[in-house]
């Protein structure tokens, strides 16, 4: 009998693939006729639009620059209103049948939710972004529980309103990626906050001095890891429990994700949770609508997708119970 | 047996000794060290007894006992790093000329064993 692989990866590639062409290619080939239909669909708008856009220049030979930018605008803009009214049906059908699976092919117990996402309340309590954001969406909730952990993750889109020069207000993405939350194996009592330490990586010992200046964010907390203090800054009201959540071991776990992965994550921890921020600029689970979704490779994406999530669990020794944290009340 | 009875008599003689007080602050930093060791050995040689390894009040002390370290440790690592801080005011300028003025004197860090640098194993801890 195989050994069962780790919690945090998906089933071995040979496992993949005949997962693969035995539950997911079924479904992946019902959904590309429906595919291809809203394909058709769209090129019809799309059509309608060009033609729209050559007749105006036509009829209006001298318009202006701007008049042309502001058609191409108004253009992309019902092109992706028919695109997002015309593909919701399939995403949903898409994320329940193909995606509901994957997630499934990693783990029998972890539950999925397309357009479910982390409470906004999660995100703001987690103290990461120092604004909370005006407006705030996401999808793909995973939910699952490794020992005595339960976890959460979903794809996180937030944004808030910024002032350009000339005094416009205008949305600006604030973080955009995973969002993870999860139980942490500790017992603790403050908030710290460790984030991309951008300061020090340009600006070097000055950057430092900078950071100590930081009113939005509580005392600056150096560690004596001296690769984590270049990829990271730790903000905390207590020195002493940031070190005992930082230990030597998971600074350097931390250090090891972020060059493994080239992702430099934001994290916290707060009460009984740890959340992390990775932010990454993709939209995770998503079908494609213009190339053909019976694609292996893009369902192996997803399965890496949902494996660096879960690696999460191994890199903060989630699943491991060696402190003296009282189990979950269920437990008791 | 006979080496964990004299490992318990030596812990207790340390611990009188430390209480004692009257102890300069390397001398607690020797004990308290020496003590880790001791406790740190102590937890390794129950790999010899299966019983208690399994029985759940040793599994508590285990794990009460690595969160203590791991506070001990915590608590250590903050003191030296305000230490640094410390020592390096008396070393830099305008806060050297003020330092000197009032006698300040550059202090020892707590020494943080090799141990604690590799950081505690749960496998060794739990043989899981």
């Amino acid at each position: 009998m195989s050994e069962p692989p780790p919690e945090n990866e998906c089933r071995p590639k040979e496992s993949f693939d005949s997962f693969y062409e035995h539950e997911l290619l079924p479904e992946l080939k019902e959904l590309e006729v429906e595919r291809k239909n809203i394909r058709s669909t769209l090129i019809y708008p799309t059509l309608g639009l060009g033609a729209l856009a050559l007749g105006l220049i036509a009829v209006m030979p001298n318009m202006g620059i701007q008049a042309l930018i502001l058609t191409a605008i108004t253009g992309a803009g019902l092109f992706t209103w028919f695109k997002t009214k015309a593909s919701m049906e399939f995403r949903m059908e898409f994320k329940n049948r193909v995606i509901r699976k994957v997630v499934s092919h990693c783990n029998k117990e972890y539950r999925y939710s397309g357009f479910g996402s982390i409470n906004r309340a999660d995100f703001d309590a987690s103290g990461i972004m120092t604004r909370q954001p005006d407006r705030y969406q996401g999808d793909d909730l995973v939910t699952g529980e490794s020992k005595q952990s339960k976890f959460s993750f979903s794809e996180v889109h937030s944004e808030i309103y910024v002032k350009d020069s000339k005094g416009r207000r205008r949305l600006q993405t604030q973080f955009k990626g995973l969002f993870f939350m999860a139980d942490f194996n500790k017992n603790l009592k403050s908030h710290t906050v460790i984030v991309a330490d951008l300061a020090e990586r340009f600006l070097g010992n000055m950057g430092q001095q900078l950071q100590k200046l930081n009113f939005s964010r509580a005392d600056l907390v150096q560690l004596e890891n001296v690769d984590f203090e270049k990829l990271y800054a730790v903000y905390g009201r207590d020195q002493v429990e940031a070190r005992y959540i930082l230990s030597p071991k998971l600074m350097e776990r931390l250090v090891n994700f972020s060059v493994k992965h080239e992702l430099t994550p934001s994290l916290a921890f707060r009460g009984t949770q740890v959340y992390v921020a990775i932010p990454i600029n993709k939209d995770f689970f998503e079908p494609r609508i213009f190339s053909t979704i019976m694609d292996k490779e893009l369902c192996q994406e997803y399965v890496r997708d949902m494996e660096l999530a879960l690696s999460l669990i191994e890199e903060l020794e989630l699943d491991k119970r060696i402190w003296s944290k009282a189990p979950r009340e269920e437990e008791k | 047996m006979k080496h964990e009875k004299d490992t318990l008599v030596e812990l207790t003689e340390l611990r009188t000794r430390y209480q004692g007080g009257g102890l300069s602050m390397v001398e607690q930093q020797q004990i308290a060290g020496k003590v880790n060791r001791m406790g740190r050995g102590l937890m390794l040689q129950v790999e010899n007894y299966p019983d208690l390894k399994a029985n759940q009040n040793f599994m508590q002390l285990q794990a009460a006992w690595n969160e203590v370290e791991e506070q001990i440790s915590a608590s250590r690592r903050t003191y030296n790093a305000a230490l640094k801080d410390y020592n390096n005011g008396l070393e830099q300028f305008p806060t050297k000329l003020m330092a000197r003025s009032m006698g300040y004197q550059p202090k020892e860090y707590i020494e943080i064993p090799e141990e604690e640098k590799k950081n505690i194993s749960a496998k060794e801890l739990f043989n899981s």
